[in-house]
C-alpha cells in the first residue's frame, strides 16, 4: 500500500492536519493535530498486516508520560485512569501500548481517530501529577493528595473505613492515624507515608515508628488490630532502611503495589 | 535552589564540571522490550544533583535524552533539558518546531520551549551518534560508552 493511498482514504473524513509518512515495511505514521500538554505532537501508528491493519500508538503514550514526569512507578490512581481510558474507547492495553487489531479498511479513520484520543487522555494523567501541580502553582500537600487516592481506594474495596482516627499508646500520648480499615476477618491502623522533601520524609518516617512502637504497647490493643506502613513509593523518597525500620514494628505495603495492601488488609474477594 | 528560573538552568547546563563515569546500558521496558530507557547519574563539581533518563521507541522511532533537576525535592524531580529526535512539538503561540529538537525549561514557559538544535543531525536510530552530540551542548563528559541497545523489528507488532 502506498503513503498517498492512505492519506487520501484518511482526507475522505479528516481534515488535512492529519498528515502521513511512509515508515517502511507496510508502517505508516499518522501526525495529528492533537497535542499532549507540553505541545508535543500525538502521533498514531498503522501497519498493514495480511488484509487487515493494527493500528497502535507503540506506546508512545506512555512513553511521554514517563519523560515528563520522570516517575519510575505509578501510583494505581494513574494506572486506574489508563486502563479505565482505554477500556471506555475500546482499545486494549498491551504492556502500556494501545493497539486495535484486525482493523479494516473502512474502519481505518475512526480506529486512527480512538487511538489518537486516548493518547490525549492518557497524556492528561500527568495533571494528576506533582510536577503538574508545581506548573498549576496550586499550593498542594504531597501527603493530602496520596491520603485521598488511598481513601477512595479502601473505600472501593468493600471495608469499614474510619479516617482520621485518633489512638492511645502506652505512654499516654495521643497518635493521629490515617485510617483504620475493617474487614470481617481483621481491623488494620493504616499510617500513610508520603511526604514532598527529604526532610519532611524523615520526619514521617520517624513519627510512625513511634507511633507503632507505642500503640503497640498501648493499653488499647485489640489482638486482630494490625498496623500496616503504607508508603507512597510512586517517588523515589524511600530507601530500603526506611522499610526495613517500620517492618520491626509494622507491616509494610507499597502504594505502587496495591495487591499487597488488600492481602494485608484482608480484604474480602 | 527552592525555586527553579532559568537563569539556574542555564548555570547547570553551562557546568563544565558535569561527568558521567562508566558505561551506559540500556534496560528493556515492559515484558515486550520494544522500548528501553536508562538512567545515568550525573556529578558536579559545583552544581546540584541532575540525572539523564534516556527513552529509546523503534516502533515509533523516537530517542529522547532529558537532564532531570533532582536537588532540593526529590519527589518533585524536574526535567530542566532535552533532546527529543522524532517528535514534532508546538510552541504555544509560535508554531511548531520540527521533529529534532531540544527544550530548555524557562521562566514563561517552563520546560514546554522548543528550539531546533543545529548541532543535532543523528537520526533516532543511532542513538550513541545523538548521545555524543547531545553531550557537546550541555557540556556534560561521559567518561564511559554507551551500548548500542539490541532490539528486534518483528517484535514491534
Amino acid at each position: 500500500m502506498k503513503v498517498q493511498e492512505l492519506q487520501e482514504h484518511l482526507a475522505l473524513s479528516l481534515p488535512e492536519l492529519f498528515r502521513c509518512d511512509d515508515f517502511g515495511n507496510d508502517r505508516f505514521r499518522v501526525r495529528t493535530p492533537l497535542l499532549f500538554p507540553n505541545g508535543d505532537v500525538i502521533d498514531v501508528f498503522i501497519a498493514k498486516i495480511a488484509d487487515s491493519f493494527t493500528v497502535t500508538d507503540y506506546g508512545d503514550a506512555a512513553d511521554w508520560l514517563d519523560t515528563r514526569t520522570t516517575l519510575r512507578r505509578r501510583s494505581p490512581k494513574q494506572r486506574g485512569l489508563i486502563e479505565d481510558t482505554c477500556e471506555m474507547l475500546g482499545i486494549g492495553l498491551e504492556d502500556e501500548q494501545m493497539v486495535l487489531r484486525e482493523v479494516t479498511w473502512g474502519s481505518l479513520v475512526d480506529s486512527v481517530v480512538r487511538i489518537a484520543q486516548a493518547e490525549a487522555r492518557v497524556g492528561d494523567v500527568w495533571f494528576t501529577t506533582r510536577q503538574a501541580a508545581q506548573d498549576v502553582s496550586v499550593p498542594r500537600s504531597a501527603a493530602d493528595g496520596t491520603v485521598n487516592e488511598v481513601a477512595a481506594w479502601l473505600r472501593q474495596r468493600n471495608l469499614s473505613v474510619e479516617t482520621k482516627v485518633e489512638a492511645t499508646g502506652s505512654s499516654r500520648r495521643t497518635w493521629a492515624v490515617d485510617f483504620k480499615a475493617s474487614s470481617p476477618t481483621k481491623e488494620s491502623l493504616v499510617f500513610v507515608l508520603s511526604a514532598a522533601g527529604k526532610q519532611s520524609a524523615r520526619n514521617r518516617l520517624y513519627e510512625v515508628a513511634a507511633a507503632c512502637l507505642d500503640l503497640g504497647r498501648g493499653q488499647e490493643k485489640v489482638e486482630q488490630l494490625t498496623f500496616i506502613s503504607l508508603f507512597d513509593d510512586t517517588s523515589d523518597m524511600w530507601s530500603q532502611e526506611d522499610f526495613d525500620l517500620l517492618r520491626l514494628e509494622s507491616n509494610v505495603a507499597r502504594w505502587s503495589r496495591p495487591s499487597e495492601l488488600e492481602e494485608l488488609l484482608e480484604v474480602p474477594s | 535552589m527552592t525555586s527553579l528560573s532559568e537563569a539556574d538552568v542555564l548555570a547547570i547546563i553551562a557546568d563544565t564540571s558535569k561527568v558521567i563515569e562508566g558505561d551506559i546500558v540500556w534496560q528493556q521496558k515492559g515484558r515486550r522490550g520494544r522500548q528501553q530507557t536508562f538512567r545515568a547519574e550525573i556529578r558536579s563539581d559545583v552544581g546540584p544533583e541532575t540525572y539523564i533518563d534516556g527513552y529509546i521507541n523503534p516502533g515509533s522511532q523516537k530517542l529522547s535524552f532529558t537532564l532531570v533537576l533532582k536537588y532540593p525535592i526529590r519527589s518533585q524531580s524536574r526535567r530542566i533539558y532535552g533532546l527529543d529526535i522524532g517528535r514534532e512539538h508546538e510552541n504555544k503561540g509560535e508554531g511548531m518546531v520540527g521533529a529534532t529538537h531540544k527544550t530548555r525549561w524557562r521562566d514563561e514557559h517552563r520546560d514546554r520551549w522548543a528550539y531546533a538544535p543545529p548541532d543535532i543531525t543523528a537520526p533516532w536510530s543511532d542513538p550513541v551518534l545523538a548521545w555524543k552530540q547531545f553531550c557537546t551542548e550541555a557540556n556534560l563528559r561521559h567518561t564511559g560508552t554507551m551500548i548500542t541497545p539490541n532490539y528486534q523489528e518483528e517484535m514491534l507488532l
